[in-house]
């Protein structure tokens, strides 16, 4: 709710201590409405105190700041708007006092990202919460598993499905189960959020009165792109080349000739962006704890509301609500019961939209068009899980009683969604591609979960011989995961020896795995890893990982310094060793230390997982690795992209590596007349008019320096970090012609360079 | 006043398998059957299925188990008016809105209520109390307020909306309704004003230019109107060979408008 019009409330807030004399934070601060050049900086402090809020893009340099007055119910909320920031820029900031007390922020940790510029195509990551306002080691378990698989990157933005906060939504359980849950996402990702029934127990989405319109200060008016709703019960958004539309399932008229629906049809026809995804409380489609063929809101929300949503080309609606996971094909026209839907008519791809499944969802257009398709997915599990219900609407592919998020990827004209379980392990995904765009893998399992491990459990010490590749390992037994002892979820035993108060110290084991994409592909290289109580892990021989042991050489007999519990598979990132990762056969080694020689349990298993865009399938999608570093005309590239400028319009193009593939690859950029009939394939060898190669020489993986170039005329390109450019000035000069820029990678010392795929520069007249 | 924090959302028409959720709502308060907040969800569902009878029970079984529950009382006062009662309805209204004098949608129904028995000035003085206050800035209520006041007063409508509207950031639902009342007023001039602002707040331009042609032929601007027909359809085309595709209806509307607006600029199309 916007402050300044806060007059009337009926709700008491908590947190309030009279007579304290110190100023503090009591709760935040926490991010609103980012835009590209603004964001709302929100915290509450008491007592009360005129507040203060620096910024700047160093930690070290806060140059700006802004005072707010308090205001809120009980004149204790600080809300500051910062604006005339630049797009896609990490901004430090720190709030306090008019006298320059710094209450909190000043360090790394208090830092944002301002949104790229609207209908860019950089990638980018929402993280999405349904129901998670549990409070308990429930939310905390699926937001720590989020955490730890992340290693270490933010989302860009997050959503909230609502019922955020049990039981009433009340203001003392909103800090619980929201401000005491997330501080660290809180202050450095932009939170968006939906009303749920549990948040209508102490505010009214009519009026906009109560905690959560108190809390939450949304779009009314547009602020962030979209047609103003008038109401922060329902509001829609831009982030890069997606359009977000939150509904309100809840409190407001759900019909189709409603507000609501009138501003919902007004608001889609009016966006130009690639994507829309919608999301609300009440799930459409859902046979989890709540039912979509008995309950009103459920029922209206799919038969009013959804055909405005299809036929103004909606790609991918998020609900929660029933306490489960549940996701459905790409679908299209079904607004009647459960019992009406036809597979036929119905399903646009009947499939699971896993590549490595029936193949990802295609949509032939781009933007939005009318009834392509659309996946509906029930991400009502972050909190608790609830049994109730059989879980079989059918028009779903997946059905999970497990609690966990939804981590949504946008790559340019590529989405994939994952399902994250709260023991750090992926359940379920899917790819949507848009615009003719072949599908592409970008993540990926080489160890997934459930294989078996072959496993030395003879008590003897194997030295250092064991771990190498060519070992020969055909005498030792095999055994699915979990293996161990001690823990009733163990699958596969293994032997601890004769004496319990003398176990042996030290369990091999080892896993022959496949690699089927190139290493080119990958720029997140993730271990993830449930053990008791010790482990170093060896990738084709070389040490890669250790946790819980001493430094310097383990031997057989060396214990843990600790013991460990795991309550997940703990995630490592080993992207560093990536030179070490061979195509085809690669060998993990993994020795487990007990903590001493009484130690009552052992347990392991171990997962090997990447993120990137796979080369190999298509070698087009070197964009997906490269477009989100490749801009032209300071938009940047992803999948399928193409920009428009007008003849004679210069052209300028600037590179960023990811500092992961500088292990691996030389990188250039390769430009091009023509026409676009002649324009694919690509010639790499500077066949057209126009030939660029700076070829980038690696030495250090965070800091490129060009080692040699092949200029030529008009182009020029600067020395020193990343991003590198070059400026062409006079760009197109033939109304017609177009130019292909197009980033291409080679295995470091190789000439074969693979070919992003390139932006398509159209000139218009 | 926790009653107030009710939401009963704002179901109206009869979808869906009510029958199906009226079982499983019974079922449920066979657990508990003392339930308030049950008898009240079951009675709007009655009301949806436009069984008045089994609703009123349920409002009345709800207001008897908790009195503190007035919305109840707001809610048979609305199902009177949908079943042609506006007296009982009135009646209800009127006893609700003295345990809630602040009420938006009390005064709104109260408003209703009288505009069917015929009570204008009342009527208009009803939907005065609805939009003050938290009412103020409900689009909802405006919307019904313009409607009901347009019947009457189409130009005074349109004034209160506009203040109303300009306070409120200007939410497309009252531009969409103002731009309408514009057309009806003959007021082509403001509307276009409109419509042309609508136009340059959205990123996709393509469904108010679309508009903005079809006010000018209203207008009797038709050379104009043609002129922005043809560059609407070159926009729709243009799309199209960039995989970028619109609503059937944008289409067929481009068409007729250049069916009818034909010749007037010696168009050779
Ligand atoms: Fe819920």
């Amino acid at each position: 709710m916007n402050l300044r019009t806060i007059c009337v409330g009926f709700t008491l807030l908590s947190g309030v201590l009279p007579g304290q004399s110190l100023p503090a934070i009591t709760r935040g601060p926490y991010l609103q409405i980012g835009t590209p050049t603004s964001i709302v900086v929100r915290w509450r402090a008491d007592p009360v105190q005129a507040g203060r809020v620096w910024w700047g893009t160093s930690s070290t340099s806060l140059a700006n700041h802004v005072d707010t007055t308090p205001g809120g119910f009980l004149g204790i909320e600080h809300s500051a708007q910062i604006t005339g920031l630049q797009p896609g820029t990490r901004y430090y900031y720190a709030v306090g006092l008019t006298d320059n007390t710094v209450l909190a922020g000043g360090d790394s940790d208090h830092s944002f990202v301002t949104q790229p510029p609207v209908g860019d195509h950089r990638p980018f990551r929402a993280w999405v919460l349904g129901d998670s306002g549990t409070a308990n080691v429930n939310a905390a378990a699926v937001r720590d598993a989020f955490h730890d698989w992340s290693l270490g990157r933010e989302p860009d933005l997050w959503l909230m499905l609502g019922d955020n906060a049990y039981l009433l939504g009340s203001d003392s359980e909103y800090q619980a189960a929201v401000f005491d849950m997330f501080p660290k996402t809180l202050r450095r990702s932009v939170l968006w959020t939906a009303f749920g029934n549990h948040d209508a127990g102490s505010a009214l989405a009519s009026t906009q009165l109560g905690v959560y319109f108190e809390l939450f200060e949304l779009p009314t008016m547009a602020e962030a792109g979209g047609m103003p709703s008038g109401t922060e019960a329902y509001y829609s958004f831009d982030h890069g080349n997606v359009h977000f539309v939150c509904l309100d399932s809840q409190g407001s008229d759900r019909t189709a000739t409603g507000p609501m629906a009138t501003w919902l049809q007004a608001d889609l026809q009016s966006t130009a962006q690639d994507w829309i995804v919608a999301y609300w409380h009440h799930p459409p489609y859902s046979k989890g704890s709540h039912d979509s063929d008995l309950e009103l809101e459920l029922v209206q929300m799919r038969q009013e509301i959804l055909p405005i949503l299809e036929t103004n080309g909606v790609d991918l609606v998020l609900c929660g609500h029933s306490h489960s996971y549940e996701r459905s094909v790409l679908l299209d026209g079904h607004y009647g019961d459960s019992t009406t839907f036809d597979p036929a008519t119905m399903a646009v791809d009947g499939g699971n939209g896993a590549i490595s499944g029936t193949g990802g969802y295609r949509k032939p257009s781009i933007g939005a068009a009318a009834n392509e398709g659309t996946v509906y997915v029930v991400n009502g599990a972050s909190g608790s899980v609830s049994g109730f219900g059989l879980l079989n609407h059918p028009v779903m592919v997946t059905n999970l009683v497990e609690m966990g998020s939804v981590v949504l990827d946008v790559n340019g004209l590529q989405m994939d969604l994952r399902y994250l379980d709260r023991y750090g392990g992926i359940r379920d995904g899917f790819t949507l591609a848009k615009g003719g765009v072949t599908p592409i893998r970008t993540h990926g399992a080489f160890i997934a979960g459930g294989a078996p491990w072959k496993f030395d459990d003879t008590g003897t010490d194997l030295g250092t011989v064991w771990r190498d590749p060519l070992y020969d390992d055909s005498t030792w037994p095999a055994g699915n995961p979990v293996l161990g002892f001690g823990e009733p979820y163990v699958t596969t035993p293994v032997s601890f020896g004769p004496d319990p108060s003398n176990v042996y110290p030290t369990t091999y084991f080892r896993r022959a795995f496949s690699v089927d994409v190139s290493p080119l592909s990958i720029t997140k290289l993730r271990l993830s890893v449930g053990y008791n109580d010790a482990y170093v892990a060896y990738l084709n021989g070389q040490e890669i990982a250790r946790r819980n042991l001493p430094a310097g050489s383990v031997a057989y007999s060396t214990l843990a310094v600790a013991p460990n519990e795991p309550t997940r598979y703990e995630a490592f990132d080993i992207t560093s060793a990536l030179p070490l990762l061979l195509q085809g056969g690669n060998l993990l080694a993994v020795e487990v230390h007990q903590d001493g020689p009484g130690s009552d349990d052992l347990v392991f298993d171990a997962l090997i997982t990447w993120e990137g865009a796979d080369i190999l399938t298509d070698p087009a999608c070197a964009t997906g690795i490269l477009g989100n570093v490749l801009t032209v005309n300071g938009s940047a590239g992803g999948i399928g992209r193409s920009v428009e400028v007008t003849a004679g319009q210069n052209i300028s193009a600037a590179i960023q590596i990811p500092g992961s593939l500088g292990l691996v690859a030389d990188f250039a950029l390769f430009g091009r007349f023509g026409h676009s009939s002649s324009m694919t394939p690509f010639p790499l060898s500077g066949g057209g008019a126009l030939c660029f190669t700076p070829i980038f020489g690696i030495a250090d993986p965070s800091f490129f320096t060009i080692a040699a170039s092949v200029p030529v005329p008009g182009t020029v390109f600067p020395t020193g970090p990343a991003p590198w450019s070059f400026v062409y000035p006079g760009g197109i000069p033939v109304p017609g012609l177009e130019v292909l820029i197009q980033p291409a990678i080679a295995p470091l010392g190789s000439t074969s360079w693979l070919s992003g795929n390139a932006i398509r520069i159209v000139s218009v007249l | 006043m926790f009653w107030l924090l009710l939401d009963l959302g704002a179901a109206t028409t009869p979808h869906g398998d009510v029958h199906r959720a009226i079982l499983a709502i019974t079922k449920k308060m066979a657990q508990r059957p003392n339930s308030a907040g049950l008898h009240l969800r079951r009675g709007e569902l009655h009301r949806i299925h436009r069984d008045w009878v089994n609703a009123e029970r349920d409002y009345r079984r709800a207001l008897k188990l908790d009195p503190s529950m007035q919305v109840a009382r707001r809610a048979l006062a609305r199902m009177f008016l949908q079943a042609g009662r506006p007296t009982d309805a009135e009646r209800e209204v009127r006893g609700f809105l003295i345990a809630a004098p602040g009420d938006a949608d009390g005064w709104a129904l109260l408003a209703r209520a009288l505009e069917t028995l015929g009570h204008r000035a009342d009527a208009t003085d009803a939907w005065r109390r609805a939009t003050t206050g938290t009412g103020g800035r409900r689009a909802d209520l405006w919307l019904q307020r313009t409607r009901a006041v347009a019947r009457s007063d189409a130009a005074a409508a349109l004034r209160d909306l506009d203040v109303a509207a300009a306070g409120m950031g200007r939410p497309v639902v009252l531009d969409l309704e103002a731009l309408a009342l514009e057309r009806s007023l003959s007021r082509f001039d403001d509307a276009l004003t409109r419509v042309r602002r609508l136009a340059s707040q959205a990123r996709r331009k393509a469904s108010w230019r679309l508009l903005e042609a079809e006010v000018l032929e209203q207008a009797g601007r038709t050379a104009d109107a043609n002129m922005v027909f043809r560059e609407v359809d070159r926009q729709l085309r243009e799309g199209l060979t960039r995989a970028r595709r619109v609503p059937k209806d944008w289409h067929t509307r481009t068409a007729s408008g250049l069916r009818r607006t034909h010749g007037t600029r010696g168009d050779t199309r």
